[in-house]
């Protein structure tokens, strides 16, 4: 009997000596240990458990061979000397080289240059790809040196460089010309006409405390000034409005005019430099919240006969934007898409897939009668990010299309 | 995230009984293959296009994990190792055993570099009764 329980607890012992180990990921930063080996060390392993590869960039260990074809090349620059301005140069280069064909256009690259951090080089592969585009005869390292210069612009033909919202605005409807320096300056809003009587309660009371007081108040962040806008605008739009919050929003959305070319009556234009209405709707910012109400009247509009949402030069935002712009065009709730976040340290941990909505929401009468009309996003090579997913949104109405450039790509989540 | 993995394990095992009483002390040790039939996986996560995000109200999931053939190694193999007691009562020996499932094998193929390893380890409790046909035991 005694052996038999000596046995016992033995074996016993032996099972709950068995155990799991957690994983507990290694901080980039502590692989950085004064040298350019360590720093690469730092940013590869940094990459290989952040970066989100997809099936994009590393389908066939592509990631692994950087590491290969690049740890010897590191050793070789030994310590970090920021004072050796040719071994700092030659850092940068392969950086530039290892990561140059990485696909998310959300990824930039900044090194560090100078001993205080005063100088700098950023780097986005997707500046690389767009300059190898535009000039395919190009060495890449007469790209790398426009770029460590700080001359990216001198890669970029005109017609990419201007592709950004505020050169479009003042491109095509002269926006900002007259008051460019003015425009950043605070948060304005303006109009072709007098439309408050399109504003809820609320906001014709505020606004009407904002004519009496003058619109050169600057405590009242908000002015709405008639007349104000370029001669050029009003080619287009029977009735318009303009939207500037510093240097960070810049909206215009309108209704087209009879006789355009190609363009019919009645049309809802609406431009928009990003999704960051969000930020200013929860603070109940007032040009933001006439902006709203006023595309909300254009929207429940009987006689709009569509809409284009221009989203060139778009740099995305926030997701919530879409549900804050659109969500009174749904009859019931949108799918629009499925997306999935990377979960794990590995390189292909993915989350689950999770339906995205535009969720039915309508603050008074029916949902806007636009859903079953033409909807037409207008895309560019700059347009990225939440702008990509709105056009996603858009192919998703009956007569939803989207018509541009390839957009720029901007796939992974951010880090 | 809760996850929930499913296998299908041939064991091959070597028994051995010390004692030859009523109270008999049991040991088995051997090895198993094994098949990775099922991966499901639970859990919430937000869904920030949602205006329900505002109320951080959370989206819930439950799926079955699609395998993919460049990550998941669905072929396993390991040792068990088992111990307890087991007793005769009249005609029938009742056993009650504590195993674990030691898998050599990672779930993840060699995919990249710097891998975690995922490496089962399974731990159980076993009972049952030993019926015995046949003539004297």
């Amino acid at each position: 009997m005694k052996k038999i329980l000596t046995l016992t607890i033995l074996s016993l012992s032996l099972l709950l000596l068995a155990s799991c180990h957690d994983y507990i990921p290694v901080r980039p930063a502590s692989l950085s240990d004064g040298a350019w080996e360590g720093v690469f060390e730092a940013y590869w392993s940094g990459m290989n458990e952040n970066y989100v590869f997809w099936d994009l960039d590393s389908p066939s260990k592509e990631w692994d061979k950087v590491y290969d074809d690049y740890i010897d090349k590191f050793k070789e620059l030994g310590a970090i000397d920021y004072s050796n301005k040719t071994d700092v140069k030659k850092a940068a280069l392969l950086f530039f080289e290892l990561s140059k064909n990485l696909s998310d256009g959300h990824f930039a690259l900044s090194m560090i240059t100078s001993i205080n951090g005063a100088d700098s080089v950023m780097f986005s592969p997707r500046t690389f790809q767009i300059a190898k585009e535009t000039d395919p005869a190009a060495s890449d390292a007469s790209i790398f040196d426009k770029i460590y210069e700080g001359k990216e612009d001198d890669l970029l033909t005109d017609e990419i460089k201007y592709e950004d919202a505020i050169s479009t605005l003042k491109n095509d409807f002269g926006l900002f010309k007259a008051n460019s320096p003015q425009v950043y300056a605070e948060a304005t809003a303006y109009w072709s006409e007098d439309m408050s009587d399109y504003l809820s309660e609320k906001l014709k009371e505020k606004n009407a405390d904002f004519v009496s007081k003058g619109t050169s108040n600057k405590t009242l962040r908000a002015e709405i000034p008639k007349d104000t806008a370029s001669p050029m605008i009003s080619q287009y739009f029977s009735k318009w409005m303009v939207l500037n919050i510093k240097d960070n929003l810049n909206a215009l959305v309108g209704l087209t005019k009879a006789g355009l070319p190609g363009v019919p009556a009645n049309v809802i234009y609406i431009a928009l430099s990003n999704f960051v209405f969000f930020q200013y709707y929860s603070r109940m910012d007032f040009p933001t919240l006439v902006f709203l109400e006023i595309f909300e009247h254009f929207k429940h509009d009987n006689s709009v006969s569509g809409m284009i949402i221009d989203l060139r030069g778009n740099t995305g935002g926030y997701n919530i934007d879409r549900q804050i712009l659109f969500a009174d065009m749904v009859p019931s709730d949108l799918k629009i898409a499925e997306l999935r976040t990377k979960q794990g340290a590995r390189r292909l941990d993915y989350g689950p897939w999770i339906p995205a909505y535009i969720e039915r929401e309508v603050l008074s009468g029916d949902s806007s009668h636009l859903s079953n009309k033409p909807i037409v996003a207008l895309t560019n090579q700059k347009s990225v990010s939440n702008a990509e997913v709105t056009t996603l949104m858009v192919k998703q109405f009956p007569k939803g299309r989207s018509i541009g450039g390839k957009t720029y790509g901007g796939e992974g989540c951010l880090i | 995230m809760d996850v929930n993995n499913h296998f299908i394990e041939v064991p091959l095992l070597l028994n051995f009984t010390l004692g030859s009483g009523r109270i008999r002390s049991v040991t088995a040790v051997g090895g198993y293959l094994g098949y990775w039939i099922l991966s499901h996986r639970e859990g919430q996560l937000f869904d920030t296009s949602s205006p329900m995000w505002l109320e951080e109200t959370p989206v819930f999931y439950a799926e079955n994990v699609e395998f993919n053939s460049i990550k998941d190694n669905r072929f396993e193999a390991g040792m068990t190792l088992k111990t307890g007691i087991e007793f005769d009562i009249d005609a029938v020996t009742v056993f009650s055993l504590i195993g674990a499932d030691f898998s050599f094998t990672d779930l993840n193929k060699n995919y990249q570099k710097n891998l975690t390893g995922r490496y089962d380890l399974v731990t159980y409790v076993e009972a049952g009764v030993l019926l015995h046909f046949g003539g004297e035991k």
